[in-house]
């Protein structure tokens, strides 16, 4: 009974793990603040390597910043205000909106065809695409809904 | 179908008894011996045909993922997961499965692990780097991998993420480890660990091939990586690019050191062959020697160092009787020799010059090993 208990554990843990995580990432995800941001194309020739497109935020008071809180501006929509902080220290309380490292290139995983379009409209149309940001609380990102129209 | 195996061995077997090395009867019992056994390519057929279709499921999902909703998506890949999972257990808790099911079964379910991972990853938009995706798996399969898979292509499924995941988190962290001096330390311990799998083995019997080959696999990036030195401080002495020389004398202790502590540990007494002991733990010294003699940016003193290291391991192979190894090492430096010719002599013509030369040399040598062997009842003909 043991022997059997230990080769069902060996082979279905790893499963059962893997959609607890994916189960947990969705309940966090609910009540993670998120903050829609316009986005750049990383590089003008060739945005798209394999199946994501990658692409800076457009922020560029971020650039050089190794952490920073990110404040809605109610001028710009899409562009929120960017206040650097340190990134050892614990985000301040009123940051609810914590991003670390907010000039690095991130991706995003499409399709092979959605990505080639987003490709083209992001070069096409500069500055008219945007991203739901998902903040962990950590400086740590995540995203959904890419959108190439102005909102 | 012709099977091109099946021939090989009955030509060898033939050559054999027109020697006079066998008598006829023998050459008969072999023939029908061999041909018993099932057929080679059949398992080989399998395996490409069910990961072919696999590679097509998964390429149609791929074109279309975003019109499936993320539940039903991830729901589906970790039924199937659920399902090998269930086969296996049915299989091996009731000794149903034969060989080549169950490392078939332990193979998809480890592949489909990692799918798995990186599904979940991509279905959030997760920023994480490779080295975590890899590291993550390793974690979930080695279990149920080193547990029950036995067969070669598991062994290396395994053995290749887990270089990727080194080789990953090397790469995701070179620039702090670099700062520290640290890289070669790294790579050092990373070898040594390796190296010692076989203490925990000596421990858990069933662990015990899986020992074996880690520490050979292990070996065998050692003389690579000695090799691989030999060669860089040719390229241009100590170059930003390459490991500062701190870093390089720190790694080479460290490996050293590991590498007394692991023979230490599996010794019983004094071993019976010491020098296959010695080359192992002198090969990072070895490695390290030119930046502390001097000489790192010779090319003289890079192909003496690498031919020399390569003579030491033909001559263990020879003693150990590893026919492959042996002729390994004779192609090594033969390819060393063939590159100091062409290193020395510039422009087409001198090159053609120094191809001719080396070739004569090469040659030469050939003749000698040959001659020396047939004395000595070497292991091969070079």
């Amino acid at each position: 009974m043991t022997r059997h208990l230990r080769i069902l554990a060996l082979l279905i843990l790893p499963t059962v793990m893997v959609a607890g995580w994916a189960m947990y990432l969705a309940a966090e995800r609910a009540s993670q603040p998120a903050m829609r941001i316009a986005i750049t194309g990383y590089d003008p020739r060739d945005l798209l390597r394999g199946h994501y497109l990658q692409f800076r935020l457009d922020l560029p008071a971020a650039e050089g910043a190794a952490c920073a809180c990110l404040h809605p501006d109610p001028g710009d929509a899409l562009r929120p205000s960017v206040v650097p902080v340190q990134c050892t220290a614990p985000p301040p309380r009123d940051c609810g909106h914590f991003i670390g490292d907010p000039g690095r290139a991130y991706r995003y995983y499409a399709p092979e065809e959605r990505a080639l379009a987003l490709q083209g409209e992001l070069m096409a149309n500069p500055g008219s695409a945007s991203v739901l940001v998902h903040f962990h609380g950590d400086g740590a990102v995540s995203f959904s809904d890419i959108s190439t129209r102005d909102r | 179908m012709i099977d091109i195996h099946g021939r090989a061995i009955r030509s060898r077997i033939d050559r054999w008894r027109n020697a006079g090395l066998i008598d006829h009867a023998t050459a008969t019992r072999l023939i029908a011996f061999e041909a018993s056994g099932s057929p080679r390519s059949i398992p080989a057929l399998t395996v490409i045909g069910a990961l072919s279709v696999a590679l097509g499921i998964i390429a149609i999902v791929s074109a279309n993922w975003d019109q499936i909703p993320v539940r039903a998506r991830l729901g589906g890949h970790v039924a199937v997961n659920l399902a090998l999972g269930a086969w296996g257990y049915a299989g091996l808790a009731h000794g149903r499965l034969g060989h080549w099911a169950r490392e078939g079964v332990l193979m998809v379910l480890s592949a489909s692990t990692l799918a798995l991972l990186a599904h979940v990853g991509q279905s959030f938009q997760l920023q994480g780097g490779t080295f975590g995706l890899l590291a993550a798996w390793l974690v979930l399969v080695s279990p149920f991998t080193l547990a029950f898979a036995r067969g070669a292509a598991n062994r290396w499924l395994w053995t290749a993420g887990l270089f990727a995941a080194a080789g990953t988190g090397l790469a995701e962290n070179a620039a702090a480890l670099g700062e520290a001096d640290l890289v070669v330390t790294s790579i050092a311990l990373f070898i040594v660990a390796g190296y010692a799998a076989p203490l925990p083995a000596r421990v858990a019997g069933a662990l015990h091939d899986w020992g074996r080959h880690l520490n050979h696999v292990m070996l065998a990036a050692l003389v690579l990586a000695t090799s691989a030195a030999q060669m860089a401080w040719r390229l241009d002495g100590l170059s930003s690019d390459l490991p500062t020389r701190v870093d390089v004398l720190a790694g080479a202790a460290c490996a050293t050191a590991g590498l007394l502590a692991v023979h230490a540990a599996l010794a019983r007494g004094l071993p019976d062959r010491p020098w296959p002991v010695a080359f192992v733990v002198a090969s990072p010294a070895y490695a390290a020697l030119p930046l502390v003699v001097g000489g790192a940016g010779s090319a003289t003193v890079a192909a003496v160092g690498f031919c020399l290291y390569w003579w030491a391991v033909s001559w263990l192979a020879h003693a150990a009787g590893s026919t492959s190894l042996y002729r390994l090492a004779v192609v090594a430096i033969a390819l060393r020799v063939l590159l100091v010719f062409v290193e020395a002599f510039g422009g087409l013509l001198l090159t053609g010059v120094g191809l001719v030369a080396s070739g004569g040399v090469l040659l030469a040598a050939g003749y000698a090993v040959r001659r020396l062997l047939k004395h000595t009842g070497g292991p091969a003909e070079s």
